[in-house]
């Protein structure tokens, strides 16, 4: 499909502190696609830039190739539905909805029938003449989503539209944005720092650490190969394991950790370069006894067994002091003190940079890069 | 807090007595006798003599005091205008500041009550009158031959009421335009709007209870004002503060200053009508 919308060395400065980098991006028509990142990584402030209410520090913004970058908001066929939806108080939810197709002049007629269907789009026939202050959070991001889309916009702009829901809410309405957004063809550029909503509903992610985009691919590719480190520890969980690359046999690497010999089979770091091997809980077979037969194995003790209902979660610490995150089967009867062995094939073991930050400069807030061994070593209380 | 909520009925009566008793001792009856003085008959020296009469109302028909009353209410609707005109941009640049810009913004609007109204009116005066600082500025710049009339007219009892009520005006609609979602006017221009649209659809609606209250402070006292008008406007700029004023003091007439008084009242209350009609109690959002 073609580009719709298009990054070009997009960076914004507040007060000299840089809070989006470099962003290159290319957006393509009916797309889906999520920015998803940790608070303050400058998704909001790069979704502002594109919806016309922050100006960049310097880099360009194109909506169907045409510069959009010094065009103010009421100038760009882009809409946003706000975190805190910014409903018009004082106006009812038809006057709302109304709202902007008023401002582009349509006559009445269509104002009126346009805006019956999208609330019948919505679910919220019968609450036309409700204040948003009469609705409730569920209804009023309705609203604010149907107020945005009722103008059919190229590229529809979303800031964590669910934050404020509870969970169960947040899912039914992940569910009825994805089928709009398909139903209707308009190009989604989504704002979000849960991981699964990303995962769930997007086409791409683009995952953005520190303003610079990490990493921009399909979510099984975000998940299953991550680009950096950052990326494999924010996506998901994952065991992350300091290693030494020591060569190369075939396409595979040739790993050490500690004195055991690992194997990877896709690996992009160079020898002698501080390097992490990711590996996913769920890709880690536990064995009681010493399977035979070639294949990645590391020796460990069972610490804890955390019971999940669909599966079986093991903690164990390695012969060497690490921890190590398994997840198994729910049958699976491991009990803590065991001695087991942990296994894993070579492609499911993702060898990555060790860089805390990207292209290895040391960002204002954030420490440098402590001494190997004294970061923590996975995403789990222990 | 449950305890308090079931306080005994005759406790809490007695916690609503001092401001009742407030009330009654400094409004009600200084209220009741003005309307009862209204209705007596004067004296030959200017004495109440306890009987029935309209007399007074009779006489407020007088072309004279019709004139006074009308100008008034004029002069009145015509500073509180100026005013809100004025206060408005003023109040809406103070909210746009930062945080640290926006104190200093607002201490320079509060700063002037420091001062007592009189002194300030005074101040206005040495600047206004012929020989005045303004005039001699003129003058000495060859600007003009002779000074300009500006003490004792009416321009110059509106600039006194706008410079005394200004500030009035400014914080209300300051209070309503600082609670004002920013997010709420993005989403205006993002839906299409432009600056004026923007404006006309979402601010001033947003910011109707604080205008209102803004015109509301203003046109009270302006209305009843008599020391900025006596200063500044002279013995031909009557309004019905000075009238009441004179009524009592100068011509001895109580029951006319009294009828003049209760009328002034009964403007108020009509403005205040309007104003909660157009606004209820509940701010005006929440009606069905
Ligand atoms: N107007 C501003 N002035 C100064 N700094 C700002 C401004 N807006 C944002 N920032 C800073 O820029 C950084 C990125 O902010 P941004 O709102 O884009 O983050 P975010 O990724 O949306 O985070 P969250 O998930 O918490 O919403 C933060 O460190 C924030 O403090
Ligand atoms: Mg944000």
């Amino acid at each position: 499909m073609a580009t719709v919308l298009r990054l070009v060395d997009l960076c914004k400065n507040f007060d000299s502190t840089p809070v989006v980098r470099n962003v290159n991006l290319e957006i393509r028509g009916g797309e889906f696609f999520t920015f998803l990142g940790p608070s303050g990584c400058g998704k909001t402030t790069t979704l502002r830039m594109i919806g016309g209410f922050e100006q960049p520090t310097s880099g360009r913004i194109l909506l169907d190739g045409q510069d959009i970058t010094d065009l103010p908001p009421f100038l760009r066929d882009v809409n946003t539905v706000f975190q805190n939806y910014a409903l018009f108080p004082h106006m009812t939810v038809v006057q709302n909805v109304a709202f902007g197709l008023e401002m582009r002049g349509a006559s009445k007629a269509e104002i009126a029938s346009r805006v019956k269907k999208m609330l019948a789009i919505f679910g919220l026939t019968g609450l036309e003449k409700r204040k948003p202050a009469q609705l409730s959070g569920g209804q009023q991001q309705r609203v604010a989503v149907a107020r945005s889309l009722v103008l059919h916009p190229r590229v529809l702009l979303l800031d964590e539209p669910l934050a404020a829901l509870d969970a169960q809410l947040r899912r039914q309405i992940q569910i009825e944005l994805k089928e709009i957004q398909k139903s209707s063809g308009v190009t989604f550029v989504y704002v979000t720092h849960d991981q699964e909503e990303a995962l769930s509903l997007s086409d791409r992610i683009g995952v953005m650490r520190e303003g610079v985009l990490e990493q921009v691919a399909t979510p099984r590719e975000v998940y299953s190969r991550p680009a950096t480190r950052f990326v494999a520890e924010f996506v998901g969980e994952n065991n992350i394991l300091p290693v030494r690359v020591i060569g190369s046999q075939g396409g595979d690497t040739l790993l050490e950790m500690g004195h055991i010999r690992v194997v990877a089979r896709d690996g992009r770091v160079a020898k002698g370069q501080p390097a992490v091997l990711a590996i996913r809980p769920e890709n880690i077979c536990l064995h009681a006894e010493r399977p035979v037969g070639e294949g990645n194995l590391l020796a460990g003790v069972v610490r804890e067994c955390l019971y999940s209902g669909t599966s079986l979660k093991v903690v164990l610490q390695l012969d060497s002091g690490q921890r190590l995150l398994v997840q198994t089967q729910a049958g699976a009867s491991f009990q803590p003190e065991d001695r087991v062995w942990a296994a894993w094939r070579p492609e499911n073991g993702r060898v990555l940079p060790d860089h805390p930050v990207p292209h290895g400069q040391v960002l204002p807030g954030h420490p440098p890069n402590p001494q190997p061994g004294s970061r923590r070593r996975g995403r789990w209380p222990g | 807090m449950k305890e308090t909520d079931r306080a005994p009925a005759w406790f809490r009566s007695l916690m609503g007595t001092p401001p009742l008793l407030w009330l009654t001792i400094f409004l009600g009856i200084p209220l009741l006798l003005v309307v009862a003085i209204s209705f007596t008959t004067r004296g030959t020296y200017g004495g109440v003599v306890y009987q029935f009469s309209l007399a007074s109302y009779a006489m407020l028909l007088d072309p004279l005091y019709v004139g006074i009353m009308v100008r008034s209410l004029g002069m009145a609707t015509v500073a509180t205008l100026v005013c809100l005109l004025a206060g408005y941009p003023l109040a809406a640049y103070i909210a746009a500041a930062g945080p640290e810009r926006r104190r200093w913004l607002l201490m320079l609007v509060i700063i002037p009550f420091c001062i007592n109204f009189l002194i300030r009116t005074y101040a206005w005066m040495v600047l206004l009158r012929s020989e005045g600082l303004i005039n001699s500025l003129l003058m000495a710049t060859g600007l003009i031959e002779s000074p300009l009339a500006m003490l004792y007219t009416p321009g110059a009892v509106l600039l006194g009421l706008v410079y005394i009520f200004l500030p009035f005006a400014v914080l209300p609609i300051y209070a309503s335009l600082e609670k004002l979602d920013p997010h709420l006017v993005e989403a205006a221009s993002d839906l299409g709007a432009r600056g004026g649209q923007v404006l006309r659809r979402v601010v001033l609606p947003m910011a109707a209870p604080g205008i209102a209250a803004g015109a509301l402070l203003t046109f009270i006292p302006s209305l009843g004002m008599f020391v900025v008008t006596d200063l500044m406007g002279g013995s031909r700029t009557m309004l019905v503060g000075n009238l009441i004023q004179n009524q009592f003091m100068a011509a001895r007439n109580w029951q006319l200053g009294s009828a003049a008084s209760v009328l002034l009242i009964l403007m108020v209350l009509v403005g205040l009508g309007i104003y909660r009609r157009l606004f209820p109690a509940e701010g005006g959002m929440g009606d069905v």
